[in-house]
């Protein structure tokens, strides 16, 4: 039990947590349509928020528009099933409001072109537990700072070679901006011969590249539609820096029985991010009712040094727009975001989580001339397992994830 | 290889094969419902427009004659047109007439019907100084000036355009009388607002300078306009703001577009061949 508890008080217990999130390849959900239709949206795209899904999509928008996801309101918790002292449910959430999407398309000439701003990926938790009910510790305090945040910014250019043919190029960049701060403090019962240990952990990542997409529609027979998409983000630069710091005191020593102190390491390596391939499909049978469905497969990333791996993953997403008046749509949808993570065994140590998430969607949109609004809920519920103590072989959290999204969403075209 | 580029090909192929069937597409099933809020409101907002337009215009001749000359009416029709194209309503038929009058003026009906009164041609001088009176007229129509100054809803307490012209009722058939007298009261007596003038100025010239005129031609004209007798000048002169005022201002438009010393044309030999004797 004293191992353990050691170890949960190292840095180590906050670096293997869920976070924002490259243990998934699916993150955000942006657009107007697109968020109310659970991202399958490969094959319509015919909006901004196609820039996203499929570029060439928006060959086929019929006028220049924008579209914005005013905001949304996310909120998540993840919960460690008997991770404390393998006796208590160790449990962190987080909360943020997020404007993820905004677009706008334009012809221009005879072509379609567009500029889109999107968070495809983002997580902030800004958080402080205080325990005191563990046995031998008098209070254990974790103060834990974590913004995640990766931007695709850049231009799209479609064009509709015919009724049935589409090719859209799109060039965001990739900004990735993250910043750690992890501070936690035991302080023991008097009976222990430990008296306090404190850790420190700063870390700061920052990311650039560009993100190219190419992206093909076709309409093989009336009312249908095929899109396909590859993209893949290409880092050009990297930084990672990271200090950790701790100190420990027993009854014993003066001083810091275990100190480590405050050292920055640096790295420039960068990462490798996977290629994305999306086959998406769209049946338009009239015009209340639209059903799409999306696949997406990430490849495999291979470890190096400086980073773990990544396997591939093979995710789907389904989507359904009906209107039941001019004025009124409902949609909906449902998508998976699995895990890129090996399935965890009881004989490695430091092992990611892996965490296969399941998601459903749904939303109003009102019409007026020109414009619409829409107001959505997204539910994304998410069970497998996790080493919290990396380096303990065999010990594993059952850890269950939900995340629930409210969103806002507005469109104009003019 | 690995799955991933396997897939791709895969995908890419199929989706060649299936692009190369030929299938005709006839209508464009992407639309959505909603769309039709847009093209139904926007198609009948402009019919009732013109509708209305047509009334005013009925009523606004049933006391005029027009000018019996067929070869200056096809000018100035053709000549209409050809600026109305920068006017930025083709959903309107613009219809131009020369009508029979003393008075020196233009006016401009909802939907594109616009009138020039045989004095005021007479004193043009080339067919610049035409175009920028047909294209100030434009631009009331453009602004839809005569629809929002009667404040149609007050009119019809409560009614839209397009409930007046729709005519559904009898009270929405009286009401419609009302607004198209109201309408001609407007243009020959009551005059629109006056900055609905200014911008009319300022719409007009620009669309003189679109279509290629001189865009001094037009102040020209105004400048003489002014020294006519009070007389010919007594409607222009109660339905518009001072000559004195609207030159200046388009002396500022001039000058904030860009349009000083543009050289453009003023075409005097062609208007001269369809003078109003």
């Amino acid at each position: 039990m004293r191992i353990k508890l050691f170890f949960l008080l190292s840095s180590a217990f906050a670096s293997t947590l869920l976070s924002a999130d490259e243990l998934h390849n699916i993150n955000q959900i942006v657009g107007d349509r697109s968020i109310g239709m659970a991202g399958a949206y490969g094959a319509v795209s015919d909006d901004p928020s196609g820039m996203v899904y499929n570029p060439a999509g928006i060959a086929f928008a019929n006028a220049a528009s924008m579209s914005a996801n005013v905001n949304t309101l996310q909120w998540s918790q993840i919960t460690y099933k008997d991770a404390l002292q393998e006796t208590f449910d160790y449990q962190r959430s987080a909360y943020q409001v997020l404007p993820n999407f905004f677009g706008v398309v334009q012809p221009f000439g005879d072509v379609m072109v567009g500029f889109s701003s999107a968070i495809v990926d983002s997580n902030q938790e800004k958080q402080d537990q205080v325990f005191d009910n563990l046995q031998g510790i008098e209070r254990f305090t974790v103060n834990f700072h974590n913004i995640d945040t990766i931007y695709n910014v850049g231009p799209t250019v479609a064009r509709k070679f015919s009724q049935k043919l589409a090719i859209g190029f799109s060039l965001p960049l990739h900004y990735r901006s993250s910043e750690y701060i992890s501070n936690q403090s035991v302080v023991f019962e008097e009976s222990n011969s430990d008296n306090l240990r404190w850790t420190n952990v700063y870390k700061k990542i920052s990311e650039q590249g560009v993100r190219p997409k190419l992206g093909v529609l076709v309409v093989p027979i009336e009312k249908l539609s095929i899109g396909l998409t590859v993209d893949k983000t290409l880092v050009l630069n990297a930084r990672q820096s990271r200090q950790a710091s701790q100190c420990y005191t027993n009854d014993t020593d003066i001083g810091c029985s275990d100190q480590q102190n405050p050292s920055i390491e640096k790295t420039t390596l960068k990462p490798n991010y996977p290629i994305q391939v999306r086959v998406a499909g769209a049946w338009f049978p009239n015009s209340a009712l639209l059903v799409s469905a999306d696949f997406i497969h990430n490849s495999a990333v291979s470890s190096t040094t400086a980073f773990p791996g990544k396997e591939a993953t093979y995710d789907a997403a389904v989507g359904l727009e009906w209107y039941w008046s001019p004025r009124w749509a409902l949609r909906s949808g449902a998508y998976t975001s699995m895990a890129n993570t090996p399935e965890l065994n009881d004989l490695a140590t430091n092992q990611s989580a892996h965490v296969d998430r399941y998601g459903a969607t749904v939303s109003v949109a009102r019409f007026s001339q020109g414009s619409s609004i829409s107001l959505g809920v997204i539910g994304l519920y998410g069970q497998g397992k996790s080493q919290l103590f990396g380096s303990i072989p065999g010990l594993l959290q059952k850890t269950t994830s939900i995340d629930v999204n409210v969103f806002f969403t507005t469109s104009y075209r003019y | 290889m690995s799955d991933t580029w396997r897939i791709f090909f895969l995908v890419v192929m199929s989706m060649l094969t299936f692009q190369c069937a030929s299938v005709p597409l006839e209508e464009d099933f992407r639309a959505r419902w909603s769309q039709t809020l847009l093209t139904d409101n926007e198609s009948a907002n402009t019919e009732a427009e013109i509708k209305f337009g047509r009334e005013v215009a009925a009523r606004m001749l049933a006391d005029i004659d027009g000018v019996e000359n067929f070869e200056i009416q096809k000018y100035v029709n053709t000549l209409g047109n050809y600026l109305a194209q920068y006017s930025a309503r083709p959903d309107l038929q613009f219809y131009f007439w020369v009508i029979e009058s003393d008075a020196i003026n233009a006016y401009a009906m909802p939907g594109g019907y616009i009138f020039i009164t045989s004095a005021a041609y007479r004193l043009l001088e080339n067919e610049a100084e035409l175009a920028g009176v047909l294209a100030h007229e434009i631009a009331h129509v453009k602004q839809k000036h005569i629809v929002h100054a009667l404040d149609i809803k007050a009119v019809g307490a409560g009614a839209t355009l397009t409930q007046l012209t729709s005519g559904a009722s009898d009270a929405f058939r009286v009401a419609m009388n009302q607004a198209s007298e109201q309408a001609v009261a407007l243009l020959k007596k009551d005059g629109l607002h006056q900055e609905d003038e200014y911008e009319a100025d300022e719409i007009g010239l620009t669309i003189m300078v679109q279509a290629g005129y001189e865009p001094d031609a037009y102040l020209r004209f105004l400048q003489r306009v002014a020294m006519v007798s009070a007389r010919q000048l007594e409607e222009v002169t109660q339905t518009h703001p001072s000559f004195a005022s609207r030159l200046t201002a388009l002396e500022a438009v001039k000058r904030d577009y860009g349009m000083n010393n543009l050289n453009y044309a003023q075409l005097p030999e062609r208007f001269n061949q369809f003078k109003l004797e």
